[in-house]
């Protein structure tokens, strides 16, 4: 295969020295390898691939027991780097994640730095399980973390630069849970549900397929460092910089933007739902953003230099759904809603 | 005595024998028109019938052949016809005469004899037919009363003309002239034109209209136009917007379409590069405006028949 060295395209940028049809190839390799590992999640794999390229947070949402965890510790795995990984509690407090305190032998109160500091700035991972058990405090340092890839602590700045968030929340319980602000939801790039596998031979290996047994060896068996995370910014850039986008895309993306955040004006309709109230706002700035970077990605993966609608389309749903805020009396039909009123602006919104 | 009356009996019967075997004719009849009341241009009719035995058969140029006469007389029509009735052939022959004699006072004209000659092979046999007289009358003039405005009072004022019924055919024009119209507007209706040029159901149609005005004119801008005109039909077949991805299960649920699923490949990839790859050029030479035009002719073809 002909080697094209991305600084044909982009001499003076940052992403002169980035070999992005190489890329390309370890990122199906890093695809590849995950869809190995977790299987029947195909399309989670994909869209975690990426998030990744796209440097952006991911939220997984899922039952108990399909392998969140397992996806996101052979991910780690694969992308080299340290990962850590924190449990969502009621009594959380945010200086539990940056500090461990203790006792320590001689007797004497001790503070060490927590599992977000533990190791300094090679963090690539950061899992928070179960994010809606927290408390709106811990929400606020990971909103940092996250929009900023740095904390303060110590007297000092950590800087976090190859730093992905990947959360979870389980959707079966309600008590004792605390919604995510809608600013912390909007610095996810994308909200990915996680299913239990539909295909029956999938569910037959993982019910007796002993491969699938042992979690631990199962991400053992991922290769390490399929991708070096430290060169991922700049691969990130140079996606961004050589992929296209048309003035006819960017007139798609902005109907689309409006179609969202306006469904009547685009004749938008889901049945038994009154049009003028179920969007009471979101689809930011941001998100809209997000939606671009998601699409190229999508796009170079896909081997084209151009984005087309479909990229769009094939992230839409994970980038935007939790972007869009509805009116109460239809946010327990949420996901139903939300996916009638994108699948409705698909089909009404022109390309091209 | 004996011997004379042996020798009469034998000169009696010789004869009789002798006519016997001779003449086939078994008998002439004839029906004949009236004797009197003709005037100049009367039609007279005569029937003949002829028994014959078989295997004797009229011969042809004996037979009386339609024309003229003599300066008075036309025989207007001869009709031939023959049946058998067991050994018996009969002939019927039906002659039309019309006479264009002027007699200053009656008098007696006659239909000419005939003479029907019969053969089988060498033999031949002949039928007399009789002439037959008629009185002819002249015609005389009425001398009528002379009219008090002089000789112009002799002109009748023309008989007017008797009208023609043509209710029958008014209601015939009128409903062909309904039928018709009718036709031509479930032909415009099947055919999408004009008042039902924006009907639902017959998007190719109203793209392929819009292509090959564009076609007449090329240029980027209706290259452009083109491929979305097309694109909008393709939404409008589907019920949604159609993207490149969506092509193979289009095809799926429109089966007619699919043997033009090559042609609509290459339709999405050339509007993928004008619209996103920036490249116009390129997608212009992939699949010209009269290709675009081409493929959506074809589809709304297909459409019309109802797929």
């Amino acid at each position: 295969m002909a080697r094209r060295v991305a600084s044909e395209d982009d001499p003076s940028g940052p992403a002169g020295k980035i070999d992005l049809a190489n890329w390309r190839d370890r990122a199906l390799a890093f695809e590849g390898v995950l869809r190995n590992t977790i299987v029947g999640q195909d399309r989670v794999v994909h869209l975690l691939t990426i998030a990744v390229f796209a440097r952006g947070h991911v939220l997984l949402e899922g039952d108990v027991g399909v392998g969140k965890t397992t996806l996101l510790r052979a991910a780690t795995r694969a992308l080299g780097g340290a990962f850590e990984r924190v449990e969502g509690t009621i009594d959380l407090m945010p200086a539990d994640l940056i500090y461990h305190t203790y006792l320590a032998e001689d007797g004497r109160p001790r503070v060490d730095p927590g599992p977000v500091l533990r190791h300094g700035s090679d963090l690539t991972v950061f899992f928070f399980n179960e994010i809606n058990r927290a408390r709106p405090q811990v929400h606020s340092l990971l909103l940092r973390l996250m929009a900023e890839r740095s904390v303060t602590a110590f007297n000092r700045e950590y800087v976090f630069p190859d730093l992905l968030v990947f959360a979870d929340r389980n959707r079966i319980e309600r008590e004792e849970t605390f919604e995510l602000p809608a600013a912390a939801r909007d610095r996810f790039f994308m909200e990915i549900s996680m299913e239990t596998p539909k295909d029956r031979e999938v569910r037959r290996a993982l019910a007796f397929d002993t491969r699938f047994y042992d979690a631990d060896a199962l991400v053992r068996s991922v290769p390490e460092d399929v991708l070096d995370y430290r060169a991922l910014n700049e691969v990130a850039r140079a996606i961004q910089a050589s992929t296209h986008a048309s003035e006819t895309l960017e007139r798609y993306t902005l109907d689309l933007w409006n179609a969202v955040r306006d469904p009547i004006s685009a004749g938008i309709e889901v049945e038994g739902v009154d049009m003028t109230r179920l969007v009471q706002g979101g689809a930011s700035p941001r998100g809209i953003a997000y939606l671009v970077r998601a699409g190229r990605v999508q796009a170079w993966l896909d081997g084209r230099k151009a984005v087309v609608p479909e990229d769009l389309r094939s992230v839409f749903s994970e980038v935007m759904s939790h972007r869009v805020f509805l009116d109460p009396i239809y946010e327990l039909r949420r996901d139903a809603l939300t996916r009638a009123l994108f699948d409705d602006v698909f089909a009404k919104v022109p390309a091209p | 005595m004996i011997a004379f009356l042996v020798g009469l009996l034998a000169f009696l019967a010789t004869p009789l024998a002798a006519e016997e075997a001779a003449s086939p004719i078994l008998s002439v009849e004839t029906a004949e028109p009236r004797g009197f009341g003709y005037f100049v241009g009367d039609l007279l009719r005569r029937d003949i019938e002829v028994r014959v035995a078989k295997p004797f058969t009229l011969e042809g140029a004996t037979q009386p052949k339609p024309g003229r006469l003599s300066y008075w007389l036309d025989l207007r029509s001869v009709d031939v016809s023959s049946h058998d009735r067991g050994e018996i052939r009969v002939y019927r022959l039906e002659l039309v005469y019309q006479t264009f004699y002027v007699p200053l006072s009656p008098d007696e004209r006659h239909l000419p004899a005939l003479k029907l000659r019969f053969v089988d092979g060498d033999k031949t046999a002949i039928a007399n037919v009789p002439p037959i007289g008629f009185v002819m009358a002249p015609l005389r003039e009425v001398i009528p009363k002379k009219p008090a405005e002089g000789p112009a009072g002799y002109l009748k004022p023309d008989a007017l003309p008797r009208r023609i019924a043509t209710s029958a055919s008014r209601t015939g024009f009128s409903a062909g002239a309904g039928l018709t119209l009718l036709a031509l507007a479930l032909l415009a209706h099947h055919e999408a034109w004009w008042p039902f040029h924006k009907r639902q159901g017959r998007p190719f149609g109203q793209a392929a209209r819009v292509l090959r005005r564009l076609a007449r004119a090329p240029s980027e801008e209706a290259y452009r136009e083109g491929l979305r005109d097309l694109h909008r039909a393709f939404d409008e077949s589907a019920g949604h917007r159609l993207l490149a991805e969506d092509v193979g299960g289009y095809l799926d649920r429109h089966v007619a379409f699919r043997p033009h699923g090559p042609e609509i490949g290459r339709f999405f990839a050339a509007s993928r590069q004008a619209f996103f790859a920036n490249d116009l050029k390129g997608a212009e030479t992939a699949m010209p405006l009269p290709a675009v035009a081409a493929l959506s002719a074809q589809l709304s073809a297909i459409e019309r028949r109802g797929v």
